[in-house]
């Protein structure tokens, strides 16, 4: 506990460093959410007030989401709206705790928005940000507010924002064998949905592209599973090659030139690096065993994959260009090591553990170190990484009000302590976590 | 269609496995099992083949059948599927009479071709799962092959966790969703 009020301690003095902080100290305690006021923007009739509440909404949800900040009620504020966009009396906002204060105005004209927005160190007494933005049309007013989120954390965290992606992942309809499985996209927090299949066709663990323009997922067709790609754009689909086994397991290369994947032949599963431009592909591994769920370390240079050649599922890392026999095992632990993911940062890999009768989401370091499992469920499954390597999205059965069991998103922080659910429109499974989106 | 032209080959194959078996296991009776929906699929494929005009006429007058129909029966009461034990792909002791009684059946129907759908239970991961029910199919058609089957009649597909037979959470559940189903591709 000592620990964690020191970290607080040092966070205040010095906010740059929180997540780092979290880093040393991410297998202890909870971390406490830092109080921030956001102050309404400042707005001259009532239909620039409409855009500054849907505004705040939006940038408070966003900070909550995170589950480092604590948005404060405006209702506790001292000081009037008007007056704290000028200079704000640091006084009145440390006597509600507020330890990093948020305000703005915002104008409207020819339905263009304008917003000029600054956040001070309540604390320190500083102005950290002072940031127009401008030429936004006012139907992109939740794009504005999630530039403005990526903004305000950004300069409290060092990290980079993640407000403003996608993420794909299967909706399911129906219950079973019965269950219709249609490919769908929507914001990191559930806006915008869209479903991008019509379920005549059973697909599976969509993947985006490096760049968020193609999605590389299963599909079967004809009695028959392969990996195909689809353009989000212009929804067109194709398939990967042209196997006579079964081809899953698809992920992008981090330049997004290759997709790596798995390929059965006579029971074996093995891994396989198609190039997209070259079509041609490269075996990763050769051997009668099951070797799947590969995934590319940021740089491009290894795979991390499961496999069961040593009995049960552990995970293994090969180096690309080695002999196919040199590999590295870094799994030791009890139960099944599956599905796992490499985070953009490179620092860990998450991955799904089963033991017993528990699966569980965890994270290893490549070297093999510091195995930690972060959340718990009856079958939960495929992690993925937000672009900022933070932030973790899985899936998870849970018992609905029926006491039946349904698949749901979930979010949780790379401590562990702060899952939540992402709420979708139907049962989902498989997300992907996609990268910022350009404007 | 190859299906047409196999027809009066089908129908002899039928004669045969009337004549040397006994007549009560010949789905072609069994009226009782069929219901109304599954009357209008028959005709409905019957319309797709063009061969309405011809018909089955054996002692099930009222309620026709069509070739594929009897026959997806007949590999039912045959067996049509084996069972694995949690995480395993070689098939229970008891899979092999059936797949024995499976290669019978495809010996004597030699214009059949057949997928090996390979399931596992929920209690595993995806891709891993897609991957073992891959296994699993494949260690029916190697034991079905050894039997004299021609490796180019059966193909193998898995389905992971995708399709339980059963959606229960208890062991008597898992068990029947552990399982290799061979299917007559139509």
């Amino acid at each position: 506990m000592k620990k964690i009020v020191i970290l607080i301690i040092y966070f205040i003095f010095s906010h740059y460093s929180l997540l780092k902080g979290l880093e040393i100290d991410v297998t202890e305690g909870k971390i406490e959410p830092l109080p921030i006021a956001l102050v309404t923007f400042n707005y001259q009739d009532t239909l620039e007030k409409d855009y500054s509440a849907k505004i705040n909404t939006i940038i408070s949800n966003n900070l909550r989401n995170t589950g480092l900040f604590k948005i404060l009620s405006e209702k506790s504020f001292l000081q009037s709206q008007n007056e704290v966009f000028l200079q704000p009396l640091f006084g009145d906002w440390r006597l509600i705790d507020a330890n990093f204060l948020i305000s703005g105005e915002l104008s409207l004209n020819e339905n263009l928005l304008k917003i000029n927005f600054k956040l001070w160190d309540v604390y320190q007494e500083k102005l950290i940000l002072n940031k127009n933005i401008s030429g936004i049309s006012a139907s992109d007013w939740r794009i504005s507010s999630h530039i403005i989120s990526n903004l305000i954390y950004e300069s409290i965290t060092g990290e980079k924002g993640y407000f403003d992606t996608k993420v794909v992942y299967i909706a399911e309809e129906g219950e079973g064998g019965k269950k219709s499985k249609k490919l769908a996209i929507m914001d990191y927090d559930g806006n915008n949905h869209k479903i991008l299949s019509d379920g005549k066709d059973l697909v599976l663990t969509p993947r985006f592209s490096p760049d968020g323009k193609n999605i590389v997922f299963l599909q079967y067709k004809d009695n028959k599973a392969s990996v195909y790609l689809m353009n989000l754009m212009s929804r067109r689909i194709k398939i990967l090659g042209n196997y006579s086994g079964m081809s899953f397991a698809p992920r992008f290369s981090p330049n997004g030139k290759k997709i790596i994947f798995s390929l059965t032949e006579r029971g074996k599963s093995n891994i396989f690096i198609r190039d997209l431009e070259k079509n041609k592909q490269f075996q990763v591994t050769n051997n009668k065993y099951i070797n799947t769920s590969p995934s590319f370390s940021p740089d491009g240079k290894k795979v991390v994959f499961s496999s069961d050649r040593a009995g049960k599922q552990n995970l293994y890392i090969k180096k690309i260009g080695d002999n196919i026999n040199k590999i590295e095992r870094i799994t030791y632990g009890k139960g099944n090591y599956a599905t796992p993911v490499w985070s953009p940062r490179g620092d860990y890999i998450a991955f799904t553990k089963s033991y017993r009768k528990s699966f569980f989401i965890g994270l290893i370091q490549a070297n093999g170190k510091g195995e930690r499992l972060i959340s718990e469920g009856y079958l939960t499954d495929g992690p993925t990484w937000s672009p900022n390597g933070r932030t973790l999205a899985f899936y998870k059965t849970v018992k609905n009000k029926n006491n039946k069991y349904v698949s749901k998103l979930f979010t949780i922080d790379i401590t562990g302590n702060l899952e939540k659910e992402l709420v979708t429109p139907y049962q989902a499974s498989d997300p992907d976590w996609g990268p910022s989106i350009k404007y | 269609m190859l299906f047409l032209k196999n027809y009066l080959i089908f129908v002899l194959v039928i004669a045969f496995v009337s004549c040397s078996e006994n007549t009560k296991n010949i789905p072609i009776t069994g009226a009782d099992v069929t219901s109304d929906s599954s009357t209008d699929d028959n005709a409905k494929v019957i319309d797709q083949n063009g061969s309405s005009e011809i018909s089955v006429s054996d002692n099930a007058t009222e309620n026709e059948k069509s070739i594929e129909e009897i026959l997806i029966e007949e590999l039912v009461e045959v067996g049509d599927r084996v069972f694995f034990d949690y995480d395993e792909s070689r098939f229970k002791n008891e899979g092999v009479e059936t797949l024995k009684r499976q290669a019978r059946f495809l010996l004597k129907n030699k214009d059949l071709t057949v997928r090996i759908e390979g399931h596992c239970d929920q209690r595993g991961t995806r891709e891993y799962n897609l991957a073992l029910g891959e296994r699993r199919a494949f260690s029916v058609k190697s034991f079905l092959v050894s039997l004299g089957i021609e490796e180019s009649r059966i193909s193998v597909i898995s389905y992971g966790k995708e399709k339980p037979q059963s959606l229960n959470d208890n062991e008597a559940s898992w068990a029947q969703n552990r399982t290799a189903i061979t299917v007559i591709n139509q």
